[in-house]
């Protein structure tokens, strides 16, 4: 390894273009691989290079690792960043690369094997010190067994493809009626998004938080911990709110984030990575590792003051960061929002066309991450996340503040998103109280938002608005026989 | 797109507008509205509209990835009779409430569009 040049990015959204500017401030030149359809997309507009990959399918471009590393070979770039989802947790992908010479922005391709398989980590963190949730990771997969064990573990049970991640292949049975069900469409989904029905089941936590920790495996083999995000608010296991710090005593985040660089350690990691735990009251879990840039790392950038994707590109060309352990330590709270394109009053379906207008009100502490600009279409080809918006402030009551008020300013037109349902959860008592579990969500937002009335304020100020943009336009009326008037 | 003013009872207020299509997007107190101009109906941001209960309809353009129902069967509420996937993630369709399943107008590995009817329920008896 050595110095980077020109950094390949598989990726699209808010994600590329994060890369794209990291690099750019680095000096290195980018080299974006897109699909057919990515081409009105921010991206492709920033970066100083494009290579198309393939069709709209994911399983013909950012899923085609042969187009990939074809893409980058015919660009001349000498690295690889895979950002998250798609290819990024994918051994055999992060092998080819080092086979062709590219250096894989990412943990070694045994890591990522390692922890790829839930099962295979399991294993692993087993050795360690650091707790797992009982279970069942044998192999015998058949129907029966796994309805066996689900009955030993006791329900809720939650079945698992063993590739999964994201919220996908994973489903949870409350009872022996729905365990057929949970297996049928685990295992649908691992074989459609992961290429393997191999499923493992777990203890589902009823009442847990979902903390991770941010690690960092440098280069000269020192393993980092940048403290803790808490992902309690999820939905279908999605995550929707995040933070950092969590909402837990400071004994227990010292366990926790000696736990995570242990298990860090324990497979000699190089680059980000994250160790996901459940946390019900003063007891810890080990859920799983990723091996990966995740999507709310920019919370841990806020208090922190680091950046990572560069941190991930010095470590790729074997140079080490300036950190130093006993010098990291965290600053105010920060908060981050995905802005989904869906209607949350027709409960989350995804919403797609054409962008309107956008503003983003930029502001101290106020961080957008954001890929697409008015006049992009957003397909359903792809996830529905918009944008993220992340703030910083002192406390987290200052940070929940500022996060409302920038929401309530953020306007997007065009398409619908949650922002309405995201600021009625900021202001849940539930929330503020920093007690939520991953049940919080399912418990008070399981059904669409109630839609209100307009109220007669809002009513006179749509009609002024009418009026002053020619709300009744000829456009939208039919179009008169020019030559004979009636 | 417009940045106005409006001054309603000297109270000023900030408005983003923008005309798209048939629609007047709106932004002013923290919120978006979005209304037909051509009906001139007033909705707050909101698509879809009243579905007849007794239809099932796809809530998203997707997949139908299975179907856990027949014609004619008996169903109870919350059973799941459709299962779709949009976005790389998979719906469950469930019985708004306990009646029988009157037709299925869809097919395994269909793709669907937005408020394709699906299941016909009936309620009575």
């Amino acid at each position: 390894m050595g110095k980077i040049e020109k950094v390949a990015i598989a990726n699209r959204g808010e994600v590329a273009v994060r890369i794209i500017r990291a690099c750019q401030e680095m000096g290195i030149e980018t080299v974006l691989l897109h699909s057919e359809v990515d081409k009105n997309t921010m991206a492709y507009r920033l970066s100083d290079h494009v290579v198309c990959i393939g069709g709209a399918a994911i399983s013909q471009s950012y899923l085609n690792m042969d187009s990939v590393i074809e893409g980058t070979l015919a660009s001349g770039a000498d690295a690889l960043h895979p950002g998250f989802g798609f290819l990024s947790e994918n051994a055999e992908f992060a092998q080819k690369c080092l086979d062709n010479k590219i250096i894989f922005i990412g943990p070694r391709p045994e890591s990522i094997d390692l922890f790829g398989d839930k099962i295979s980590a399991k294993k692993l963190v087993q050795t360690t010190s650091c707790p797992v949730i009982p279970g069942y990771i044998g192999d015998d997969q058949s129907e029966e067994n796994l309805l066996k064990e689900m009955n030993n573990i006791g329900y809720p049970v939650m079945v698992k493809a063993a590739g999964g991640g994201g919220g996908r292949g994973l489903k949870v049975a409350y009872s022996e009626s729905e365990a057929k069900t949970a297996i049928e469409s685990a295992r649908r989904e691992g074989i459609n998004a992961f290429g393997s029905d191999k499923l493992f089941l777990e203890k589902y936590l009823g009442k847990s938080k979902h903390i991770e920790v941010q690690i960092f495996g440098d280069s000269t083999g020192q393993v980092f911990h940048l403290y803790e995000r808490e992902c309690s608010v999820q939905r279908r296991h999605q995550k929707v709110i995040e933070e950092s710090l969590g909402q837990i005593s400071p004994e227990l985040r010292e366990k926790i984030c000696q736990a995570a660089v242990s298990v860090a350690k324990s497979a000699n990691y190089l680059g980000a990575g994250t160790v996901e735990f459940l946390v019900e009251g003063d007891e810890f879990y080990f859920l799983e590792m990723n091996t990966r840039l995740q999507v709310e790392h920019p919370v841990t950038e806020f208090i922190m003051g680091i950046d990572l994707v560069k941190a991930q590109i010095l470590a790729a060309s074997d140079q080490s960061v300036l950190w130093n352990q006993s010098e990291l330590s965290p600053q105010g709270h920060a908060i981050e929002c995905r802005v989904y394109a869906e209607d949350p009053y027709l409960g989350g379906v995804p919403s797609v066309g054409r962008l309107g207008f956008c503003k983003w009100p930029h502001g101290p502490g106020r961080r957008f991450e954001v890929g697409f600009e008015e006049g992009d279409s957003i397909t359903s080809y792809y996830d529905s996340m918009l944008a993220k918006v992340i703030v910083y402030d002192e406390s987290r009551p200052r940070a929940i503040t500022k996060m409302i008020k920038t929401l309530q300013e953020t306007v997007i037109f065009g398409l619908k998103t949650n922002i309405p349902f995201l600021i009625e959860i900021l202001q849940h008592p539930e929330f503020i109280s920093g007690e939520m579990t991953t049940q919080f969500l399912g418990q008070h937002f399981s059904s669409h938002l109630e839609k209100k009335e307009n109220s007669k304020r809002e009513n006179l100020i749509l009609d002024s608005i009418k009026k002053q943009v020619g709300g009744s336009k000829t456009s939208t009326s039919q179009l008169k026989n020019p030559w004979f008037e009636a | 797109m417009k940045n106005l003013i409006l001054n309603l009872d000297g109270e000023r207020i900030q408005i983003w507008a923008q005309v798209i299509g048939n629609e007047l997007w709106a932004h002013f107190d923290g919120q978006t509205f979005v209304q037909d101009l051509q009906t001139s109906s007033r909705r707050k941001s909101r698509s879809g509209g009243a579905v007849a209960e007794n239809e099932l309809v796809a809530p998203m353009p997707g997949k139908i990835l299975s179907i856990k129902t027949s014609k004619g069967q008996e169903v109870k509420k919350g059973d799941v009779l459709i299962v779709m996937e949009a976005m790389k993630m998979e719906y469950s369709l469930s019985a708004p409430k306990d009646g029988k399943v009157e037709d299925v107008l869809c097919q395994e590995s269909d793709q669907v569009l937005l408020k394709q009817k699906l299941v016909t329920l009936n309620f009575e008896g």
